[in-house]
């Protein structure tokens, strides 16, 4: 089975994408599909398209048709490596691309233009990206979280990703993040990294703090179920409030963390399994 | 208390007429001031018989400003005082005006009864000037800190009665710290846009239309670019050479060149270079001349130089551009052409240096005064160097509504600078409130009979601006309404709407401490210095200031 790094569903399909390309999964099995890049890092669907980050064409998009377009990608050549659609992608439109090297990338239209939105950064490998949900109605002021893992920390946006500011107390390299269901209602924000454990944010993404006995490696991040789970090297932690994590036996390690509504889709070394509710 | 009588010109006026005159020209401003303070206090009409128009102004810096004359001497002097007291704290924190009015009417009040009384006047001021120093220790006290656009948003909200525009600017000040550097426009449409220009952003002219990488959009783009700053033109063709084989030898595919012209055999094979086929090409080029002249221009190229790493090739530098090596020029992430302006995103490895000349040049500016002709180039050069300039866009429906959310805006980020600097406390006059029992306290323990009742006047002035905004609000009893304020502690305000003591940080009625604080010292400035003047000259002619 091959590696997965990236999943992504609209409707009943859902998509896998590793380093060795772009699958189709359905029922237990990945069938293989037309790429367009000979390193993808990254796949999300959005509306009727899909697109899928890579090495040498930034993004590029596929409508039903299923044919394969290089976005625009606003003078920015350094690979795509990863993608977050705004919760409210329907309406808006808004998809945002972290980039190694060239830093954050926003479009409007689903994919096809992309456009630098640097401000405020400082670091430009960015790894990973989060958004908040949607605000609830009548809380003022309006405000479109979403978060930047980069190699230099997090990085959060109250606007959708049109200007951003380095949340202070984490300096590591970022590598998953994930934002709890209720962020609005004071839920927190967890930033796992590369070998300086888990993270926790209870201030909206101000700040963070070192969850203590948490794995040092976090490969991987998601808010399911009422709870959280986290994958590190070795295999898929649970907690149910962030701060007490306990090991789910028999289940490997993966590389990515997927909530479906019929439950947890993971992408590992082995291609992709399900993660039972327990 | 004595009223004012006209004076004929020129003469000389003493003591006891010295401060009734100026008691009466402050009497008249506060007066009219007073209506004007807290969320019900109404506008004052202004009309201009130059152009037959009725204006109605709600801030006291914009009600002054449209008076340059009582029409009587005597009422001018503590006019015009007051004028000039109000416009400063326009000019440097964009708030406050009526309050400072309104406590300094009441300490000139209270310290004229005391000085006819029989105390003396210089230890009263001196009294009042030690309540002062107390008063401002404690408001640093109450100050809590406020970080995120939410909290900003909520005392925007409090200069303007305009959710739409103080969540914008909250969101604006948040993003673009204290020191800033925000562009408010007008805008056709009829609502707000905000837009992030990310890196720094100078003015500039493309060198050739050829740079273009695409042309429709008349727009250039390069990645990881050396950079050569010159402060003399680019003329020959071994300016040219020199600069390309530098930048071969840096291990980098493009270039920015920098310089205040380009013409000639050096601008030609720049271009011939540029317009060679990509997979041929080991160069792109992008030239462009910034459009800041004189001493701007050289502090800019300073600027770039230390933001790429590179040295300014030419009469300022070691090196001319014929001669440049590789360690000569700097390097960025990406260098952007669009919109007569170019835009520099800085290499991340650069930033200590950066932050250090920020740290001096935000000192400087610290220190510079509001209206110093340089300020606006300092400025300029701080938001390039800290990454970024944000835009307000501000629109609506009507010219005039746009002409004041523009106002307001202005004012309100002024406000929001002090914010974050100093913080907030608790709104509407209750911080200075909450000052009083320390004053009063210190005032006990304060064995000069003259300076102990100076602490005390301040004391008991501390309180006119919150009693005016509960008898603007048609509160039957503000003396209960005070002592409700003061057994609540630092955190209580008055919500004027709900009719009750509220917790100021759970309702978002706040002031920012340093626009308090401002309030403070400059009533506190106007007042004693009435309190202690002994004459007043009145020339036959004179000099009046329309400024501002």
């Amino acid at each position: 089975m091959p590696i997965v790094l990236s999943l992504t569903q609209r409707d009943d399909a859902l998509w896998a994408l590793g380093p060795e390309g772009l699958y189709e999964y359905s029922d237990g099995e990945l069938a293989p599909l037309p790429q367009p890049d000979a390193q993808p890092a990254c796949c999300l669907s959005v509306g009727d398209r899909l697109l899928v980050g890579g090495a040498t064409h930034g993004v590029a998009y596929a409508g039903s048709d299923g044919a394969w377009q290089a976005s625009w990608m606003d003078g920015v050549q350094a690979s795509v490596v990863c993608m977050a659609a705004d919760p409210d992608q329907a309406h808006s439109g808004v998809v945002l691309a972290g980039s190694s090297g060239g830093g954050i990338l926003r479009t409007t239209n689903r994919g096809r233009h992309w456009s630098v939105c640097n401000f405020g950064l400082f670091n430009f490998d960015v790894l990973c990206m989060a958004w908040a949900p949607i605000q609830p109605a009548g809380q003022w002021p309006p405000l479109q979280a979403v978060f930047a893992g980069t190699e230099g920390g997090v990085y959060r946006s109250p606007n959708g990703g049109r200007g951003w500011k380095q949340s202070a107390g984490l300096n590591a390299p970022v590598i998953s993040l994930a934002v709890a269901p209720d962020f609005h209602g004071g839920g927190a924000v967890l930033a796992g990294t590369e070998g300086a454990g888990l993270w926790r944010s209870e201030d909206g993404g101000f700040t963070f703090a070192a969850v203590p006995g948490a794995p040092e490696v976090v490969n991987a991040l998601a808010a399911w179920d009422g709870g959280w789970l986290l994958s590190d090297a070795e295999g898929i932690w649970r907690s149910d409030d962030g701060a007490i994590w306990s090991r789910l036996d028999g289940i490997g390690p993966a590389f990515t963390l997927f909530p479906t509504p019929d439950g947890l889709l993971a992408g590992g070394m082995d291609g992709v399994f399900w993660v039972d509710k327990r | 208390m004595t009223r004012s009588h006209p004076v004929t010109r020129p003469s000389v006026a003493f003591q006891p007429e010295t401060r009734n005159h100026f008691y009466a020209g402050i009497i008249a401003v506060a007066d009219m001031l007073a209506t004007t303070l807290g969320p019900t206090g109404g506008p004052v009409l202004s009309y201009d018989t130059t152009r037959k128009k009725v204006e109605a102004i709600d801030d006291a810096a914009t009600v002054l400003r449209r008076m340059i004359s009582l029409g009587r001497p005597d009422l001018d002097i503590g006019a015009m005082l007051v004028r000039g007291m109000v416009w400063q704290l326009e000019q440097r924190i964009g708030d406050g005006g009526t309050a400072a009015v309104l406590l300094m009417r009441a300490l000139v009040e209270e310290g004229m009864r005391q000085i006819t009384a029989g105390t003396n006047a210089m230890r009263l001021v001196e009294g009042i000037r030690q309540g002062a120093e107390l008063a401002h220790a404690t408001l640093r006290e109450q100050a809590r800190k406020v970080t995120g656009e939410r909290g900003l948003a909520t005392v925007a909200r409090t200069v303007m009665q305009d959710d739409d525009l103080a969540a914008v600017l909250g969101e604006l000040s948040y993003l673009l710290g204290a020191d800033g550097h925000l562009q408010v426009e007008s805008y056709v449409a009829p609502y707000l846009e905000r837009q992030y220009i990310g890196g720094a952003h100078y003015g500039a002219k493309i060198a050739s239309m050829y740079f273009y990488s695409e042309p429709e959009r008349q727009r250039a783009v390069i990645s990881s670019p050396a950079v050569a700053v010159l402060d003399k033109g680019v003329t020959e063709a071994e300016q040219a050479v020199a600069l390309l084989e530098a930048t071969v030898k840096a291990g980098r595919k493009t270039l920015l060149v920098i310089a205040p012209d380009f013409s000639g055999p050096g601008l030609n094979l720049l271009v011939a270079n540029h317009a060679q086929p990509e997979e041929k090409r080991k160069v792109a080029v992008l030239a462009v001349t910034l459009s800041a002249v004189g001493d701007e221009r050289r502090l800019a190229l300073q600027d770039l130089a230390l933001m790429t790493g590179g040295v300014i090739l030419g009469d300022i530098g070691q090196h001319q551009a014929r001669s440049a090596e590789a360690e000569d020029l700097g390097r960025a992430t990406r260098a952007e052409f669009a919109d007569k302006g170019l835009v520099l995103t800085m290499d991340s490895s650069r930033r200590a240096q950066v932050q250090e000349q920020i740290a001096e040049l935000s000192n400087r500016l610290a220190g510079m005064a509001h209206d110093d002709e340089d300020r606006p180039v300092l400025t300029r050069r701080l938001a390039a160097l800290s990454g970024g300039i944000g835009v307000l866009k501000i629109g609506a429906h009507h010219p005039p509504a746009r002409e004041l959310r523009r106002a307001q805006a202005e004012r309100a980020w002024k406000v929001l600078s002090a914010v974050q600097r100093g913080g907030v406390v608790a709104g509407g006059g209750a911080a200075l409130l909450h000052c009083q029992p320390a004053v009063l306290d210190a005032a006990s323990r304060t064995a000069d009979p003259d300076i102990a009742l100076g602490m005390r006047v301040l004391a008991a002035a501390l309180a006119a601006p919150q009693r005016q905004i509960l008898e603007n609000a048609t509160v039957s009893a503000p003396a209960v309404y005070i002592e409700r304020l003061l057994d609540g502690g630092a955190g209580a305000a008055y919500d004027v709407f709900a009719g009750r003591v509220v917790d100021a940080y759970d309702h978002g009625l706040l002031d920012a401490a340093d626009v308090v604080a401002a309030i403070l010292r400059s009533a506190v400035s106007g007042a004693t210095m009435t309190l202690s003047t002994d004459a007043i000259v009145y020339h036959r002619k004179p000099q009046q200031s329309l400024t501002p």
